[in-house]
């Protein structure tokens, strides 16, 4: 918070802070946000190189849903059919099966799912962030260290 | 052609650049280049290396201030402000809670018919940031009207119909969002010349009403057109799914007063204008939504997506070395010779602002940055030319804007469409031609609501 007033400080430039006056105080809060807004961005896009580079764990996409449902296999569309598990919220859950074969349950944004076409069998990383475990695309260095080809159930 | 030649001779850099621009963009549509192996994004910024490396050797060296000062903060701080709304929102119920709205908006008397008018317009009424936040939430609710107006009107093209009617309304809902969307740029750019009426969310309006007319052609045009029928085994599966599920589900209170809250903010924003910034109104509201709703910090952490915020960085990137090395000169005298032919000016810009729809990326961000500067050039110019007055840049402005905002419904490279085409058990890509007619009528209409009316 500290480091955020003073950038907020910094920010107000040649104009000394005056608190005498609502505008400057509102000046101060508006560039407080603004700023506080860019470093929400540097950490989301940090957060989002960790999980794409340096996943905690490496798996694969074993069915969408809450539960672990097989029939999902024969999914090859690559925009799965997520009525079924989008409960009013903006992230998929994922069944993901680690490499010591145990499954856990991922979230996936619509984004990740559409434009990275995610596909039961793909190659993922997952990172804990908080309280959830977010799933990305595996990198192609994953694939490489992993040596396996996408999809390869 | 000596006429093109010379254009292209005159200023061989910039012509390169938008010559590997859409030849990149091109070719990622085509699938030249694999986007598992290179996104769009990532090819974007490949080429915007290639170009600075080009304009050394041409002796034109490109200033790293030329590339970041076209990177605007302000669309991308409120960007983030506006998926940290959506996450508090998400995490708070809200999106639940609007589904459960419209289940009883049904036993009222506007009906099963009423209610989905209202379903698929509103990602454009939540006006979210980015439209995959409400696809992805209310999929479940248009899946299940869809099915059950099927089902009562004994035409199962009708879950078609209201599936892909709510689809390209999300697809074109982050053009007219206060909070990010893609629109602010133009509005900023617009406001620069100090154009009467002209300001945040001047463009708005306009824009809800054109996306509301992309709706009904869509949705028209897939019932009596294109008559995509869906897998209706799989639609019966998940409207029955759907419905068990929404009856089991109990909504605590401050799910719907996080929605009130939200409404009567936007709705404050756009009627009082306060002079303050969109970024600081956006984190008072997540901070009340917070209060009501116990959402953690974590919980807007999740709703921030990536890839929207990526591809408009991509876009100004790219648009910053165009703007660098000439690129959008060599564009302007390119279409001052078209306007010079029977197409003419008015052609040109009907062209120009059709572009995002006809070259449909993943995310509208990317084409809508990266293009931007040019249509703005483009409307100065045709403004100078004595033909047109100068309402003629916010006409072309948000039409290009609205156009490229919905233009990641149709996109093959993993579109907004491709959610619908999943959940009715379509043919891929069968969605993008509907989407497309729709498109193009209400870039139509957003020009003449703003031509004749005025930023409303």
């Amino acid at each position: 918070m500290t480091v955020i007033l003073l950038l907020g400080g910094l920010s107000m430039g040649n104009n000394p802070i005056e608190f005498g006056s609502i505008s400057n105080i509102l000046n101060v809060v508006n560039s407080i946000v603004f700023i506080g807004l860019i470093l929400i961005g540097v950490y989301a896009v940090l957060m989002n190189f960790r999980t794409v580079l340096l996943p905690q764990r490496i798996g694969r996409i074993r069915s969408f849903g809450r539960q672990l449902n097989l029939d999902g296999l024969n999914c090859d569309s690559g925009c799965i059919g997520i009525s079924k598990f989008s409960d009013g919220k903006m992230s998929i859950p994922v069944q993901v099966e680690l490499d010591d074969n145990s499954i856990i349950t991922a979230d996936v944004s619509p984004c990740c799912i559409c434009i990275d076409r995610l596909m039961v069998g793909d190659l993922v990383g997952v990172t804990r962030v908080g309280n959830r475990i977010i799933l990305q695309r595996a990198s192609r260095i994953h694939k490489l260290i992993c040596g396996k080809n996408d999809r390869n159930n | 052609m000596t006429e093109i030649i010379n254009i292209i001779m005159l200023n061989p850099l910039g012509s390169m650049g938008l010559l590997f621009f859409f030849g990149v963009i091109i070719a990622s549509l085509r699938g030249w280049i694999p986007q598992d192996v290179l996104p769009v994004q990532s090819a974007l910024m490949l080429t915007t290396l290639l170009l600075a490396i080009l304009a050394v050797l041409f002796g034109k060296p490109i200033n790293i201030k030329d590339i970041t000062s076209n990177i605007f903060l302000h669309p991308i701080t409120a960007l983030i402000g506006g998926f940290l709304v959506a996450g508090a929102l998400e995490a708070a119920g809200a999106f639940r809670a609007a589904i459960d709205i419209l289940e009883r908006t049904s036993r009222t008397p506007l009906g099963l018919p009423g209610t989905v008018a209202i379903l698929v317009n509103m990602p454009t009424i939540f006006a979210m940031p980015c439209g995959r936040i409400l696809a992805a939430a209310l999929i479940p609710a248009a899946i299940l009207f869809g099915h059950i107006l099927a089902q009562r009107r004994k035409s199962s093209i009708l879950a078609s119909v209201v599936v892909f009617g709510f689809i390209v309304n999300a697809a074109a809902s982050c053009g007219p969002s206060p909070l990010g969307g893609i629109g602010m740029v133009g509005e900023g750019m617009a406001g620069s010349l100090k154009i009467p009426g002209i300001g945040l969310g001047s463009f708005s309006n306009a824009q809800s009403i054109a996306i509301m007319l992309i709706t009904g052609v869509t949705m028209l045009s897939i019932s009596f057109v294109y008559r995509i029928l869906p897998d209706e085994s799989l639609v019966k599966a998940e409207g029955e799914a759907e419905e068990k599920v929404e009856k089991m589900e109990k909504i605590h209170i401050s799910a719907y007063l996080s929605l009130f809250v939200f409404f009567i903010t936007i709705a404050a924003v756009f009627i009082l204008q306060p002079p303050i910034p969109i970024q600081t109104i956006l984190v008072i509201l997540v901070i009340v939504i917070m209060v009501m709703g116990d959402v953690t910090i974590q919980d807007l952490i999740g709703g921030v997506i990536l890839h929207p915020i990526m591809a408009m960085i991509s876009g100004f990137i790219i648009a910053g070395a165009l703007l660098s090395i000439g690129s959008f000169d060599v564009l302007i005298s390119l279409l001052e010779f078209l306007a010079e032919t029977p197409l003419g000016y008015v052609g040109v810009a009907v062209l120009m602002a059709n572009i995002p729809t006809i070259l449909p990326m993943p995310c509208g961000r990317i084409i809508g940055m990266a293009l931007m500067p040019g249509i703005f050039l483009l409307g100065i110019t045709m403004a100078n030319s004595g033909t047109f007055s100068q309402e003629v840049i916010p006409i072309l402005l948000v039409s290009f804007i609205i156009n490229a905002a919905a233009s990641c419904g149709p996109s093959p490279l993993g579109g907004i469409g491709g959610i619908g085409e999943g959940n009715l058990g379509t043919e891929i890509g069968v969605s993008g031609k509907p989407q497309q007619v729709g498109i193009m009528i209400g870039t139509g209409i957003a020009a003449l609501i703003i031509g004749v009316l005025g930023p409303i």
